[in-house]
């Protein structure tokens, strides 16, 4: 049991509050529609980049995937890369509107963080979820889809706990 | 009349290794009014920044190298030579899964926001840390925030004392 002196309480720093809360100036504590729309527009701006950054990596990691022999293994340096950029596209995904993004993205993450020994199953299952993000995108397929993508997602995360 | 932030009045340090995320998460905060965001996308350039103080408030993804996020709460919330160990921390990270959101909260982070998120997510994040500052324990292994976010009628033996040479706010 924890003794009385052991546990203290430090009352919040009200400095930052003092500085920055007012009633004249700035956004509301709770945000009204208005001022959420016109923090949208800043995320809608930064649309195209998102989707030509993604594509680009999308792009990069088909042409290696795509460069391995029938049977071939991944490197464990291009495993990694995988990891690093579902967990960005996943990251980013919803926030853009492309939410379908971010669970295929989830999938690959999940799927990729777990290999140790690439094999060649790795390969495969790796390569069909590149390829599914790069559909979605390139379809510019906002929100969740329909009922194909949720079957193609449902068909990702089966063959990712089949074949590790 | 209701109560606004002044967000000029308020100094970010940012921390995200994605380039588009710390633009994007830059922009979002310049659009409140904010114009002393210092930017940083790995551990290092953040603890250059934050040894030189002046922060009001840090928002970092967890996956950072060469050390991540969490290591950064740490470094705040208990190295000697920290700045500000109350200092206000978000953490906003694709790893959002359980686990993860209980490691932010159990290393001391104020607020914990999931990748993807929304601008109204970050926001309401934002406006507690800056409008509804919470008390902080120190306790045998945690030093942070008040984990306790509703306050529920109590009916045990009252275990915490007030320390009386604790920083003030």
């Amino acid at each position: 049991m924890a003794s009385k002196s052991k546990v203290q309480i430090i009352q919040p720093s009200t400095d930052l509050r003092k500085r920055a809360v007012n009633f004249k100036t700035g956004f509301g504590v709770i945000l009204s529609p208005q001022e959420t729309q016109k923090l949208q527009l800043v995320v809608e701006k930064s649309s195209d980049q998102f989707t030509r950054q993604i594509g680009e990596k999308l792009k990069a990691l088909r042409e290696e995937f795509g460069a391995l022999e029938d049977g071939e293994a991944p490197p464990l340096r291009l495993v990694e890369r995988v990891v690093a950029d579902a967990l960005e596209i996943k990251g980013l995904g919803g926030t853009f509107k492309f939410p379908l993004l971010t669970q295929i993205a989830k999938s690959l993450h999940d799927y990729a963080t777990q290999i140790r020994e690439p094999n060649a199953w790795n390969t495969v299952i790796v390569g069909h979820h590149i390829d599914a993000l790069y559909v979605v995108l390139a379809q510019r397929i906002t929100g969740l889809g329909g009922r194909i993508e949720a079957e193609l997602l449902k068909a990702l995360r089966a063959a990712s706990t089949k074949f590790k | 009349m209701a109560e606004k932030i002044d967000f000029s009045k308020v100094r970010f340090l940012i921390v995200d290794p994605n380039p588009l995320a710390l633009q994007m998460l830059n922009d979002i905060l310049s659009m409140l009014g904010a114009n002393y965001v210092r930017r940083a996308t790995d551990y290092d350039k953040a603890m250059d920044v934050l040894k030189e103080g002046n922060i009001d408030i840090l928002i970092t993804e967890r996956e950072i190298t060469p050390k991540n996020g969490i290591e950064l709460v740490d470094y705040i919330r208990h190295d000697p030579s920290s700045r500000d160990r109350l200092l206000p921390v978000i953490v906003l990270t694709a790893r959002s899964e359980e686990p993860f959101v209980v490691e932010a909260r159990d290393h001391g982070a104020n607020e914990f926001v999931a990748k993807p998120y929304t601008v109204d997510s970050l926001y309401k994040r934002l406006s507690a840390v800056i409008a509804y500052p919470r008390s902080f324990v120190s306790a045998p292994g945690y030093f942070g925030p008040e984990r306790r976010r509703k306050q529920l009628p109590f009916n045990g033996t009252e275990r915490r004392g007030v320390d009386p040479n604790a920083p003030k706010g």
